[in-house]
């Protein structure tokens, strides 16, 4: 009987150690968890056809990358993108986008490859990015490759991709069809700073 | 047919062609002033509601769906301390305060309007006129003038 009691004591204590220990594991983890922000990254698209090159672009994109797990979100808002024309503009928000309706594109997503990219020192990595990304309220699966600098704190990445405008369920009368290219080249520039929890 | 038909009939259809040009020519120009719309003058534009920065993203934060129908696309004036003032990519961005450190007001100022002053630094309050875009973790506001 005696003996269970001391077991069961020594049982708590093992426990409370370990505990302690997890804890300060866990601590330890999340000292170096650092994630990084920006809410001024550039997001563009171009695309051409025979008779129309149409571009736009914004430099309020939000981004977030999650250096403990490897993921990485980026959102944009489509009203945010400015024209040359403003007749496209108008025509890209009302009725290919339906801006009102959905008024954000966002990417969820992560580097496979986090865990090799030490970014608390200066360097250049280039990293997989895999994730799905919504836009007029289609999500589709995205693979891009990311170009990743970090100078002096500060976090630079870089990544170019293409899109098919039909995936989008974005209708184009057949009218203009022709004049507006199928595939969307699109790019995406951030500066991040670390984020600091107060 | 007599002779006179045929040369009224010659006439009119001279009279056509010359008409058809005409709506012709006019439709081309009236496509091509639509191709080439300006894009809205915001300094002249009449604001549709003006309010802080707190309370614009206040508003956003309670029910973003129905801020979303009240501001987005619309012409407001906010005013606001500057909590940043930043220079990326060849344009002058203001981070507004609130009283949320996470969620601020960024302006973009308008790059199709120039600007008296481009200079800003943090701690100035200022009010901006713009048109909103909607919110992301900020709320964003597009092609920005300052009233002062």
């Amino acid at each position: 009987m005696k003996l269970t009691i001391i077991s069961k004591k020594t049982n708590l204590w093992l426990a409370t150690a370990m505990m302690l220990l997890m804890a300060t594991a866990l601590y330890g983890q999340s000292a170096t968890a650092v994630k990084y922000f920006t809410r001024n990254a550039s997001a563009s698209f171009f695309s051409e056809a025979p008779l129309e090159k149409i571009e736009a672009s914004t430099t309020s994109a939000s981004s977030v990358i999650d250096m403990a797990t490897g993921n990485v979100e980026v959102a944009v808002l489509i009203k945010s993108f400015n024209f040359k024309k403003a007749l496209m503009q108008e025509h890209f928000n009302e009725n290919y986008l339906e801006s009102t309706k959905f008024p954000k594109a966002v990417f969820k997503g992560r580097m496979p490859e986090f865990k090799s990219i030490n970014l608390t020192i200066d360097g250049k990595h280039t990293a997989v990015l895999k994730g799905d990304i919504t836009i007029h309220g289609i999500t589709k699966p995205l693979e891009t490759k990311v170009l990743i600098r970090s100078e002096g704190g500060k976090i630079f990445a870089e990544t170019e991709f293409e899109l098919i405008v039909a995936d989008f369920n974005i209708s184009i009368p057949s009218v203009v069809r022709d004049n507006i290219a199928k595939m969307v080249k699109v790019k995406l520039k951030a500066e991040f700073m670390e984020l600091k929890k107060t | 047919m007599p002779v006179h038909w045929k040369i009224k009939s010659q006439e009119m259809k001279s009279k056509l062609f010359l008409a058809a040009a005409l709506i012709l020519l006019l439709g081309g120009f009236i496509g091509y002033k639509m191709w080439n719309k300006p894009h809205m003058d915001i300094s002249a534009a009449e604001s549709f509601i003006s309010l802080s920065a707190v309370d614009l993203v206040q508003a956003f934060k309670e029910d973003e769906t129905s801020a979303n129908t009240r501001f987005l696309n619309k012409v407001i004036t906010v005013s606001g301390k500057i909590a940043a003032v930043n220079k990326e990519h060849n344009q002058t961005i203001l981070h507004l305060e609130t009283e949320d450190p996470m969620a601020l007001v960024i302006c973009n100022l308008d790059p199709f309007s120039t600007h008296e002053k481009t200079d800003f630094v943090s701690g100035e309050t200022v009010q901006v006129k713009g048109v909103c875009s909607g919110m992301l973790t900020d709320v964003v506001i597009d092609r920005c003038v300052i009233i002062k």
